[in-house]
């Protein structure tokens, strides 16, 4: 593998993390939790990850 | 400042084994606590609530989200099944987490069953477009002729059927490409315990095999995998809506 191939692979793999932590699994809301952080914010530096690696992805294909 | 919060990586079948990681929580000032509560024990630990803070720079969400995976795979190799919590449960107290456990404790207790001894793999699909393209101008017949048709026209006409062409050649190629990704997708959900979108549940000892199958599928199909994981199985972490 090339040393792009190995980063495009852990940056898949962070996204693949990411991905699953912030949208899936258990949620719960009510009196007892005090809150369910709101990942739908925007952190500009998560967004601009997951666009680059959906254009590398796209030039590899 | 208040008092730190509980947070709450995820669900364990409580026993006497019950491993404390020395994994660094969510706030680095903490260490991972399992409360227990009947059968059931919470995977948690304390968190200053500015550390959860959306006014934190860019890429922290990133950084807390690989700990929360990190605490929770330390239980994996532990060898125990984990319900995965998504992202961000807090609650203010012990008491109020072992209450959780208690009020949720059937639906809880159905959810961990259903990934019992399971995790997740994530397949990742690509096609390499140009030779799909040149495959379809082999094997398709009418454009195969279209294409010959341009060698006989003159410029202006040819451009324009060349644009037409390209268009209908380039609707093809992703028209087979989505064939082939729904094909392998039906192929690799025979041999899951359950399947969503490109994540499949696997028991633990059938990930190899599993893995070795989805390389020999998508080769066939034509088709690149990359696939990820294990994970904990945040895919099929779900709760029944009507618990009590």
């Amino acid at each position: 593998m090339t040393a792009d191939d190995v980063d495009l692979r852990q940056q898949i793999t962070l996204v693949e993390l990411i991905d699953r932590v912030l949208h899936k699994g258990v949620t719960l809301t009510g009196d007892i939790t005090l809150s369910v952080a709101d990942v739908d914010l925007v952190y500009l530096g998560l967004r601009l990850l997951l666009t680059s690696v959906a254009t590398l992805e796209e030039a590899r294909a | 400042m208040s008092d730190p919060g509980r947070y709450v990586y995820g669900v364990v079948a409580a026993s006497g084994d019950t491993p404390t990681p020395h994994e660094c929580g969510i706030d680095p000032a903490f260490g991972v606590e399992v409360l227990r509560r009947g059968a059931l024990a919470a995977i948690t630990s304390r968190v200053r609530l500015e550390q959860l803070s959306p006014d934190a720079n860019d890429g922290r969400l990133a950084e807390l989200a690989v700990r929360h995976e990190h605490v929770l795979e330390s239980f994996l190799v532990a060898g125990l099944s984990v319900l995965p919590f998504r992202f961000g449960t807090v609650c203010a107290s012990d008491g109020d987490v072992t209450t959780l456990l208690e009020t949720r404790e059937s639906a809880l207790t159905s959810a961990l069953a259903a990934v019992e001894g399971k995790l997740e793999v994530g397949v990742r699909c690509s096609v390499d477009r140009e030779q799909l393209r040149q495959t379809i101008l082999e094997e398709d017949d009418d454009l195969r002729e279209r294409h010959a048709e341009f060698a006989t026209l003159g410029p202006g006409a040819a451009h324009l059927r060349r644009k037409q062409f390209e268009r209908l050649l380039a609707d093809r190629v992703s028209r087979e490409a989505s064939r082939r990704t729904a094909a392998l997708q039906v192929e690799l959900a025979r041999h899951a315990a359950a399947a969503r979108e490109m994540s499949y549940l696997l028991p633990s000892a059938e990930i190899d095999g599993f893995v070795e199958r989805a390389q020999a599928a998508a080769q066939e199909l034509g088709l690149r995998v990359e696939v990820t994981g294990p994970w904990p199985p945040f895919s099929f972490a779900e709760l029944e809506t009507d618990d009590g």
